[in-house]
């Protein structure tokens, strides 16, 4: 061994003596044998519903950690959700965070730190793509639980139902019933009828180069890494893929492919987004909005004449706040396919009140809250329709808030799948290099240095 | 003296427009349903639409336990008057040391009770980060207390230092002359004669606490809300500015407001002289 | 002022200096070392053990985006201060002379200091958006026909939103620090040389600005670190892409994979060598310049 390895050697040993380990401050928690015990009969079925509702008023709490950007979510949670809580004899205590990512993080510093099985502070957390597969690559969740609570019978599970894709399948990570659905989103695009009628509306994205070279700057799209710019992007490339199958391609992880074969199939998708470039807001400088606030910021001064991000209900319910004007419609584009998925209720695995958690997931997953937060805040169900039975569907329904201009049916048959997980993240990447950065290299080349440094 | 040249009025005149002037189209905008270009008025204002709704708007929400600005005001409030105290109790032996003492490597010293105030802010909300959860203590109201002591004692060291400098040693000799003890000469002697030092350090280490936002957010892991925190979750979009976001901002103009309006006379300029001619 | 040297076997009443020093030292050395720590590869807690490797350094020192975010960092950080110090200058004499309302202005100024500076984000939207208040006005006095062509502050790597918000924050910041120094210095070398006949603006250069160089040097010094580590109002008021340094190590911290946090480590690293850096030399061309004038 040289003189310098065996120098860097002690200063390792140094360094981790100094970093002063937790495990050396905080007794290591012993993984709690109860919990162990609890959850490996939950997830095996041997215990009833009634046992794992008394457990839960023992532990009488649970803590949910959610985005709380949205007053009208907030409000509906504190209005609806925590009496119903109450009723089952739990205190719902929610914390509010700025991004999903806050709550991942504080699981795995747990983890990190030794504090396993009922030893740590999160009990549900509200999430999906990326975040779901952070916390199931780290081993961090609960288990299977979603299909055995009561209220699974709202969700299609079957493996061999392709309509349970959306439940099955988290941007590509197989949930495994690891999360609940809770909810759905699709990407829509909205417009002033004022000032643009459907008629003259772009329909795919062949329609909006024409309609773009006619007006010119009168739309642009949130920019990548954003993930409303990404879905923009993804929705492209599904449009141009040369072998026409749409989304399909999309749903393999990166691993599968060559950078040439992913060459193909991106590059048309993206040599469009070039050319439409010097067409969009602001012309040789364009000029990309960070995310859909300020997208709608630049609709709402009527500096672009429609624009795109999730949501559904979006107009209704922006007209039911004044955040857009009353014309507003929602725009089914393009019809080449809209990207629709689901968001979830996760358990980590250390969660301090595990029945109660689960109590928790299933009422949020009833029928009732379901159809109440449709209704009062206009977020989707994230129950499947045709799992519910002829009057609750009715009553579904009913609930549902006018989507201004288009139709169910209409934005049901356009519904498409998102991109794999692993693709998004080298997809956002090109897009930075090829079309922010306006990098000097042939595509090829892009697209490889991406591949291979992810 | 002499009076203002012409030049000198506009600047003070912008001055005072450019703060004062942007608290009318704030409290405009907190009371707005609909605000649409090109309007110079709201076109639908809060108090036509709040019936016919059932959820809180505007001002509705703010003043709703749902919004938790009460919690976040206690919080921020909390962290000061926290932050202030053990800062005074850190700070005022070192500001002692620094007024009366001569030793070898004392400006390297004050360099390094310097040194917060240069160092990006950025670069200290990580790393503090990386040390509480070496702890595990990050996420609560204790780590963002101990958190904020870094950036505040710098400047309280400063002030008091400056305090303690102007002090008339020969009070103190005299009392100890007369007998008195350490405790006696520190009660009615020292004390009350840094008071006003140790006020004006206490409210401007108050002020300090209040408008750190950047390590607040990371010591507390989004799990602890203060004022700042909860502007920062409702502006970060940057897009139109909503009504609550416009309320919520005034919100925490009004504190400081009064705070100011209080303590005007007590934070004087002159505290603050000095203090910076050593860097 | 006289005071006693403390002897080798006086250390007993360097006391008093051990509960600051021992906050200083675990919470702010100890913050700065374990950055540098995980920028070499050491995050055990993330699975990354390498220490000592450099290549979160070459990762974004190769990366052609750094010198862009590099050189709006300096920009957003030295115009503001430049900017800012000029008029705080001009400010801070005029608060020293008697007139009408002068107790009134001189609690207003004070205003910005007691706020955070999302307040003045806020205030910034609200007014300079393209669709905010100033557009809307020129709109309707028909200079401009739609918010397109008002000039966009916000969002983009030009940054004028970014430097109105440091402007309104850290302007009464400098004013009150310079102006305090005049308070204390007192008028009476101005005075005399009124006497002798000097014009106000020689006045102002040859006995007022020497005097005050300290304090502005001083203020400027601190103004300048501020913004080149400042996060939140870029993050709000920048680009996306391209934006200062800090808003990357920002975005690198909360990337998904947690394998890329050294490199956040490793950016906030070199953001504080550089910012002291700057620092140092901006000192030492002061120096330099007093020297020359025979100060000191």
């Amino acid at each position: 061994m040289s003189k310098g390895t065996q120098s860097m050697n002690l200063l390792k040993k140094l360094i981790s003596a100094c970093l002063l380990n937790t495990a050396v401050l905080f007794p290591a928690y012993a993984a709690d044998k109860d919990i162990d015990i609890f959850r490996s009969d939950f997830v095996s079925g041997k215990l009833s519903w009634s046992e794992v509702e008394k457990r839960a008023r023992e532990e009488g709490t649970v803590n949910w950690f959610h985005w709380g950007g949205s007053e009208q979510l907030n409000s509906w949670i504190e209005r609806v959700v925590v009496p119903k809580m109450a009723d089952k004899g739990i205190t719902l205590k929610t914390t509010r965070i700025a991004g999903t990512r806050d709550a991942v993080d504080l699981v795995l510093t747990e983890l990190a730190a030794g504090r396993e099985l009922g030893h740590g502070s999160v009990d549900a957390i509200w999430l999906n793509g990326d975040n779901f597969y952070t916390l199931s690559k780290q081993e961090a969740l609960f288990g299977s639980f979603a299909d055995k609570v009561p209220n699974s019978k709202y969700f299609e599970f079957d493996q061999d139902n392709p309509r349970a894709q959306l439940n099955l399948s988290d941007f590509g990570t197989p949930t495994q019933a690891r999360e609940m659905p809770w909810s759905g989103e699709q990407y829509i695009c909205y417009l002033d009828s004022k000032r643009l009628s459907r008629a003259n509306a772009p329909k795919d994205f062949v329609e909006l180069e024409i309609w773009l070279e006619k007006n010119p700057g009168r739309f642009t799209y949130v920019k990548p890494p954003h993930y409303i710019g990404n879905t923009f992007v993804q929705t492209a490339l599904y449009s141009f893929n040369p072998s026409g199958q749409g989304y399909k391609e999309f749903q393999r992880p990166i691993t599968s492919f060559t950078a040439d074969e992913f060459t193909k199939l991106v590059q048309p998708g993206f040599e469009y987004l070039k050319r439409i470039e010097p067409h969009l807001l602001g012309g040789d400088t364009p000029f990309y909005p960070q995310n859909q606030s300020v997208n709608q910021s630049l609709y709402n001064n009527g500096e672009v004449d429609f624009a795109c991000e999730f949501g559904l209900y979006l107009v209704h319910n922006n007209i039911k706040t004044g955040t857009f004007s009353e014309t507003t419609e929602t725009l089914a584009f393009p019809s080449s396919g809209m990207i629709k998925n689901k968001n979830f209720l996760a358990i980590p695995k250390n969660a301090p009140h595990p029945a109660a958690a689960l109590v928790f997931t299933n009422v949020m997953s009833s029928l009732e809250l379901q159809i109440s937060k449709l209704k009062d805040i206009g977020y989707p169900l994230g129950a499947d329709i045709w799992k519910l039975s002829g009057a609750e569907a009715l009553a579904a329904k009913a609930a549902e808030p006018a989507l201004h201009g288009v139709t169910a049916d209409e934005l049901g048959r356009l519904a498409v799948s998102d991109t794999n997980a692993s693709l998004v993240k080298v997809i956002e990447k090109i897009w930075v290099d090829y079309i922010e950065k306006k990098s000097s290299l042939p595509f090829g080349e892009i697209v490889a240095k991406q591949i291979v440094s992810n | 003296m002499r009076s203002l040249s012409k030049l000198q009025r506009v600047a003070i005149f912008f001055l005072i427009t450019g703060i004062l002037g942007p608290l009318a189209p704030l409290t405009i905008a907190s009371l707005a349903f609909r605000w649409g270009w090109p309007d110079l008025l709201p076109s639908i204002w809060w108090w036509e639409k709040r019936d016919t709704l059932q959820v809180p708007l505007a001002w509705d929400y703010i003043f709703d336990p749902v919004s938790r600005v009460v919690p976040a005001m206690q919080n921020t409030i909390l962290i000061a008057l926290c932050v202030t105290l053990l800062a005074l109790i850190i700070s005022l032996p070192a500001a002692k040391v620094l007024a009366t003492q001569n030793f070898k490597g004392k400006s390297l010293f004050e360099l390094f009770l310097a040194a917060p105030l240069i160092v990006p802010e950025m670069a200290v909300s990580l790393g503090m980060l990386l040390v509480f959860l070496q702890f595990g203590l990050q996420g609560n109201l204790v780590a963002i207390i101990i958190a904020h002591l870094v950036p505040v004692i710098p400047y309280m060291v400063r002030v008091l230092t400056v305090i303690y400098g102007e002090l008339d040693k020969g009070m103190l000799d005299q009392a100890a002359l007369l007998g008195a003890s350490r405790y006696q000469i520190f009660r009615y002697v020292e004390f009350p004669l840094i008071l006003p030092g140790i006020l004006a350090a206490a409210l401007f280490s108050i002020l300090i606490s209040t408008n750190i936002f950047l390590l607040t957010f990371y010591v507390g892991q989004g799990q602890v809300d203060t004022l700042a925190t909860l502007l920062f979750s409702k502006i970060r979009g940057g897009g139109a500015l909503d009504p609550v976001s416009a309320g919520l901002t005034l919100v925490i103009i009004l504190p400081g407001l009064l705070f100011l309006a209080f303590t005007h006379r007590t934070l004087k300029e002159e505290v603050f002289s000095g203090g910076l001619n050593k860097s | 002022m006289r005071q006693p040297h403390a002897k080798n076997g006086n250390l007993k009443s360097l006391l008093g200096l051990i509960p600051a020093t021992v906050v200083m030292l675990v919470f702010f050395v100890g913050a700065l070392l374990l950055c540098i720590v995980q920028s070499l590869g050491y995050a055990p807690q993330y699975g990354i053990n390498q220490f000592p490797t450099f290549q979160y350094y070459q990762a974004f020192l190769h990366d052609d985006g750094l010198w862009n975010s590099l050189g709006l960092t300096f920009y957003y950080a030295v115009v503001p201060t430049l900017i800012g110090a000029a008029l705080s200058l001009f400010l801070s004499v005029a608060f020293a002379k008697a007139f009408k309302g002068r107790g009134f202005a001189l609690f207003v100024y004070k205003i910005p200091l007691a706020v955070p500076y999302l307040v003045g984000v806020s205030i910034v939207i609200l007014l300079f958006a393209n669709g905010g208040l100033f557009a809307r006005f020129f709109y309707a006095i028909g200079v401009i026909s739609s918010p397109g062509d008002f000039p966009r502050f916000l969002q983009n790597a030009e940054g004028w939103g970014i430097m109105m918000v440091y402007l309104w924050k850290q302007v009464p910041f400098m004013t009150m620090m310079l102006y305090s120094n005049l308070l204390v210095l007192g008028r009476e070398e101005e005075e005399s040389a009124l006497l002798l006949g000097a014009s106000s603006l020689q006045i102002f250069f040859y006995v007022t600005l020497p005097r005050l160089m300290p304090a502005l040097v001083g203020s400027t010094l601190i103004i300048f670190a501020f913004n080149f580590g400042s996060f939140e109002v870029p993050f709000i008021l920048g680009a996306g892409y391209p934006n200062t340094l800090t808003v990357e190590a920002w975005r690198l911290f909360d990337d998904a994979d947690y394998a890329r946090r050294p490199e956040a480590m490793a950016i906030v690293t070199f953001v504080t060598f550089v910012s002291s850096l700057s620092i140092l030399a901006y000192l030492v061309l002061y120096r330099r310049f007093e020297r020359k004038r025979g100060r000191v």
